[in-house]
């Protein structure tokens, strides 16, 4: 670890010729606090308006801000989604701690509009960045009753989802499992529920995400392409509070509230059973079929005292699904992690985080002759320290470092009863992660800031495991296998390792409008092996090895933004480059289940994206909204060896997440105090395919030709959504609201996939598969008190 | 598996497929060569067609090619055409492989020239025995518009897989069955009643090749018990009488993984679990335009046969009837003749 200290030095003694000599100028003084709800809920990225001065800054996620400013008198003004605006006065004429508590204005429930935090901000050096807070997304139309985190995030610049019924989300050109998707702070590895119509995220007990996809701060890491971070509530510190929702698949109660003055606890849990809707299917295959979720929240937060606070917050989710006489699948997450913050002072403060989460994987065959079970899952725990020290004049500075150490089960087969299968069982995929970073945002002058962050990771990949070497000259196959290598328990079989310069520069044109510009890379050591589109429980995580280096991405991105005095509109643009090395797609017909020489399917090449956001939206008003506008490439090379490892002839070829063009409009209108009605329209370019181009007949079925890849497109995508809301009359204490909500309103038969194909009684020809081709009614029904 | 799964939720949902208009101003004719060569004489053959533009909607054959089988170890086996594509041996009796011995196909069409890989015929593997289960499947069979479910037989395969080598399977089927329709029930073009007077009783002779194949991979030098290759539905097929040969085919890796996805693109229905489409490379080649795409797959392999003979009377389940309200000697391949010994 050494190695990481002297960098940090490095780091630090480099960024001190950023900072402008505070030579001759008079003693500053530290004005520090912290910003909480009423109910002692810190509030993260709230702003705080000093002035004079008009100096903006918004708290880190404990809700603390610092800023060093010379003695005077100043008014602190801070402003949060759906809180009532607080202002304080300060006379500074030594270090100061201050503390803002906000009043909520959802205690109001007649309030007529709602005010949405804006989504950026023009102050700060972040870009690519979008912030979302819980309030607005209850505002969004609702599939089979529920809003969603994973769709919300679907309708902002720069996002395609991957499909309906997927959990999976593409950014900026970038796969699905190149997002780090976290649940407060852990990594979640497979966020959907019920094949990706729900989310491992309950709306319920949601705080916000922010969706970071350029100028990734160096406190992210370990993914390529887009961090999301979801963060749920804590409980409040006032009086015990219930939620509970019902809609016809699915319920969900919570509760949270104060134990103690010091401490207090979030509890949630939500299943659905859409089982007794599968037993009024005529067909005794879907009749006998059965499906559950169900997930739990548990969050505890103990305030030791001042100083010292320490939270805990776990998740555990369980989804199965049977087929009769033949399969059935389960998985399962379990997450959780314990953080202990501590301020150690005015200008520094730490949180040291233990994190865990695991997946696994059961799928058991009953069919006579075929029993087995088979298991694969991943575990993955992290140890991490991350510290904020303020006390530089002009800095911030944030540093940290830690370890995350994988351990990962691709497949274990285990016949029973008259099975004639083999036991099989992969070997156990082993490694660490070990990161340190430092970023500092200097403000050089009011007009410009920079941010200068530099990340490291070191990987070792570890035994015990078998290193093929695979014949020269020849494509990788089981068969070409020559020579193998055995590697103990624990050893080093492969490290990787290397620096993540992450730099932007804000220069603001005036109060409402800055120019922005970042560069990023960005390193992973895990991916998933899978040769579908969506994330399914038979895909495998894998980790970087002596065959498959880790993903690199560096990224570009200029913008300019604005934001109207009032926060009443909001603009963006961003122009982004992105060059990606050691991008993954697979051979012709891969087998990707249980295959020991995995690395001998998978065709490795470069990759490159580029686009051009919009995003305009309104946040105030009875009338609030967003549009987003999005043009964008994402293209793949593979020139591999032999023709078997190269794909169309080692030209660029559009990747499987290229969709130029991405259309998104929401709209939310209060018609009355108590109703509201809102619309989600989505437009985007059809995916590439590959298409045919011609038909023949072999042992006497029809097959199509297809030659390359990805050489055509599906048709274009676009959905309507809508929805109404209603708040009824508040009555003893007990607050209700419904919603009713139709998904794909005009019922457009979007293709999820085309495929060439012959059907008795029909010509030869392309069809289209539609997953959702008619509109989808929902309703729910919840009650707070 | 994830396929059943998505049908569900397909139907839940009210997923639908739909016909798209694809454009596509550059495609082309190749040509497809479908060939299987063992150590058993009469059940070799090669069949030549064309693969079609789709605003082509007809099959075209090579009717005028030179086909030809050799040997490394000097063997010569000459084809001729027979029709709709088929070439068959000119001397049939004689006409058969020896596991060991490496063989080529060689095509000629006018000036053009094919040439497959050479082949080693595998050891073939002896099949234990042949038995059925009674299963229902969800299928449109040939003439069909929709999918129905049918009750059926699953026939089910036991082998000893030998354990020093890497095995790979594939099955093959001849059969004859019995069939019984209704010829005085029949409508004309018009829709009105015209009653037939022949034949209510036929018998079918017919192939029948799949793309089921199994590798050792997780059963190398097991007992492989209820191994599915076939189904039959009882209506059409098990009316009467059903007799059939099962072949064993012990076939290369290289045919292994080219059936293994022509039978994967034969089921996809484009879900999320399907993997996409992609080229399929057969083995092969044009010798006189080498970057032409040729098609398709000249299989060599090692055969075994069992034969099995059922009754309807035998089947533990009312089989129903078969409706077709025609001349039963309309159905493809159907004869009045009854063969001899049935």
């Amino acid at each position: 670890m050494h190695r990481f200290a002297s960098l940090l030095t490095l780091l630090l003694l480099f960024s001190f010729f950023y900072a402008e000599p505070a030579i001759g100028q008079e003693r500053h003084y530290e004005l520090s606090g912290t910003i909480s709800s009423q109910s002692g809920e810190p509030m993260a990225g709230a702003y705080v308006l000093i002035n004079p001065g008009n100096k903006t800054i918004s708290t880190d996620e404990r809700g603390r801000f610092s800023v060093s400013l010379p003695p005077g008198e100043y008014t602190l003004e801070s402003q949060y989604l759906g809180m009532e605006r607080v202002e304080q006065q300060v006379n500074l004429f030594r270090d100061t701690s201050v503390r803002l508590q906000m009043k909520s204005k959802a205690t109001n429930l007649r309030q007529v509009e709602i005010v949405a935090k804006s989504s950026m901000d023009v102050q700060s050096t972040q870009m690519g960045s979008t912030y979302m807070d819980v309030k607005l997304l209850t505002k969004m139309p609702a599939l089979l009753g529920e809003v969603d985190v994973i769709r919300s995030v679907s309708s902002l610049p720069g996002v395609v989802s991957a499909g309906e019924g997927t959990a999976g989300f593409y950014v900026r050109g970038g796969s699905a499992d190149q997002n780090l998707v976290l649940l407060d702070d852990v990594p979640v590895f497979n966020s959907a529920h019920l094949f990706g119509f729900f989310s491992v995220y309950n709306p319920d007990v949601l705080k916000s995400y922010t969706l970071h996809r350029s100028g990734i701060s160096a406190r992210y890491g370990s993914r390529i392409s887009s961090i999301l971070d979801v963060q749920l509530r804590d409980g409040n510190e006032e009086r015990p509070q219930y939620q509970a929702g019902i809609s016809p698949i699915s319920a969900k109660f919570s509760v949270d509230g104060p134990v103690s003055p010091k401490l207090t606890i979030l509890a949630a849990g939500r299943a659905a059973y859409p089982t007794y809707l599968l037993r009024m299917f005529n067909s005794d295959n879907i009749r006998n079929s059965s499906g559950h979720f169900y997930d739990l929240n548990l969050k505890a937060n103990y305030k030791l005292n001042e100083n010292n606070t320490v939270s805990f917050s776990s998740y555990h989710s369980n989804d199965g699904f049977k087929f009769p006489f033949d399969t059935t699948y389960q998985w399962s997450n379990t997450l959780g992690n314990i953080k202990w913050t501590h301020v150690y002072g005015n200008s520094l403060s730490s949180t040291v985080t233990v994190a865990k989460s695991t997946y696994t994987n059961q799928i058991e065959g009953i069919a006579t002759g075929d029993e087995f079970n088979m298991s694969s899952g991943i575990d993955f725990t992290q140890i991490k320290a991350d510290l904020g020290y303020f006390g530089l004049e002009r800095h911030a500075i944030d540093f940290g470092g830690g370890a995350s150490y994988y351990t990962i089960e691709p497949g274990k087969l285990e016949p029973y009863g008259t099975s004639s299968l083999n036991p099989r069982e992969l070997q156990i995929d082993k490694g660490t992660e070990y990161h340190a970073y430092l970023n500092d945002e200097v403000t050089l002058n009011p007009r410009w800031t920079v941010s200068l962050g530099l990340r490291h990771t070191y990987f070792v990949k570890r035994g015990p495991t078998d290193v093929y070497v695979f014949a020269e000259g020849r494509p990788r196959s089981e068969t070409s296998i020559t020579d193998t290598t055995h590697y103990g328990e624990g050893s080093k079989v492969h490290t990787y390792q290397g620096l993540e310069p992450r730099a932007s520069v804000r220069f603001l044109l005036n109060d409402t409008r800055s120019l922005k510009a970042s560069y990023s890379r960005t390193r992973q050591y895990l991916q998933l092996v899978t040769n579908t589109a969506a994330i399914t429980p038979v895909d495998v995580w894998k980790l970087a090895n002596t065959h498959i280096q880790p993903q690199i991405a560096d990224q570009v991105a200029v913008g300019y933004f604005y934001v109207k005095p009032d926060n009443a509109y909001e603009f963006s643009w961003e122009v982004y480059y992105k060059w990606l090395q050691n991008q993954v797609d697979y051979k012709d017909g891969a087998v990707l289940l249980l295959n020991p020489a995995l690395e001998a399917e998978l065709l490795i090449g470069k990759g490159m994206a580029y686009g051009s956001e919009w995003l305009l939206k309104k946040n105030t008003g009875r009338t609030t909204g967003w549009l987003s506008l999005t043009y964008s490439r994402s293209m793949r090379q593979i020139d591999g060896e032999t023709p078997e490892e190269t794909i169309n002839s080692g030209n660029w070829y559009p990747s499987n997440y290229d969709k130029p063009l991405n259309l998104n409009v929401f709209l939310n209108r209060q018609l009355h105090p108590k109703w509201t009605v809102s619309g989600n329209f989505n437009y985007t370019t059809g995916r590439p395919i590959t298409a045919s181009d011609s038909w023949y007949r072999y042992h006497g079925h029809i097959f199509a030709n297809y030659v390359g890849r990805n050489q055509a497109r599906m048709p274009d995508y676009h959905r309507l959504d809508a929805s109404l809301n209603y708040e009824f009359e508040k009555r003893k204490r007990v607050a209700y609201t419904a919603s009713f909500s139709v998904y794909n309103l005009y019922g457009r038969k979007n293709a999820y996939s085309t495929f060439f194909r012959h059907y008795y009684g029909r010509p030869p020809g392309a069809y289209k598969l539609a997953i959702i081709g008619v509109p989808i009614p929902s309703i729910n029904l919840n009650a707070r008190f | 598996m994830f396929r059943k799964f998505l049908s569900i939720v397909l139907i839940l949902l009210m997923g639908c497929i739909d016909p798209i208009d694809f454009k596509n101003n550059d495609q082309q004719e190749h040509m497809v060569v479908e060939g299987s060569f063992t150590n058993m004489a009469g059940i070799n053959y090669v069949r030549l067609s064309y693969a079609q533009p789709y605003t082509y909607p007809y099959n075209k054959f090579e009717e005028r090619a030179s086909v030809i089988i050799t040997s490394e170890e000097g063997e010569q086996f000459y084809f001729s055409h027979d029709q709709a594509g088929y070439y068959y041996p000119v001397d049939a009796e004689n006409t058969y492989g020896r596991p060991g011995h490496t063989y080529t196909l060689q095509v000629n069409v006018a000036d053009k020239s094919y040439r497959s890989e050479p082949i080693t015929l595998r050891e073939p593997v002896p099949i234990g025995q042949v038995h059925f289960a009674i299963n229902e499947k969800t299928f449109a069979l040939q003439g069909d518009k929709e999918k129905r479910k049918h009750m059926g037989y699953q026939v089910l395969v036991d082998f000893q897989d030998p354990a020093q080598v890497r095995n790979y399977y594939r099955w093959s089927f001849a059969r004859q069955y019995e069939v019984l329709t209704q010829p005085w029930d029949y409508l004309n073009d018009m829709g009105d009643p015209a009653p037939k007077n022949c034949c209510a009783r036929c018998w079918i002779q017919e192939k029948e090749e799949t793309f089921t194949v199994s590798d050792d991979r997780l059963t190398n030098g097991k007992q492989v018990i209820n191994r599915e290759v076939l189904f039959i539905p009882f209506e059409k097929y098990l009316q009467t009488r059903y007799k059939m040969k099962v072949y064993q085919h012990a076939i290369t890796p290289d045919a292994f993984e080219f059936y293994r996805i022509m039978g994967q693109q034969k089921e996809s229905t484009g879900t999320v679990f399907d993997p996409p489409p992609s080229e399929i490379k057969g083995n092969m080649r044009s010798t006189s335009t080498p970057e032409e795409q040729v098609l398709g797959f000249f299989d060599v392999s090692g055969v075994v046969m069992q034969e099995v003979d059922i009754r309807a009377n035998d089947i533990p389940y009312p089989v129903g009837i078969f409706i077709h309200p025609d001349d039963c000697r309309e159905l493809p391949g159907a004869t009045d003749v009854q063969p001899v010994g049935w």
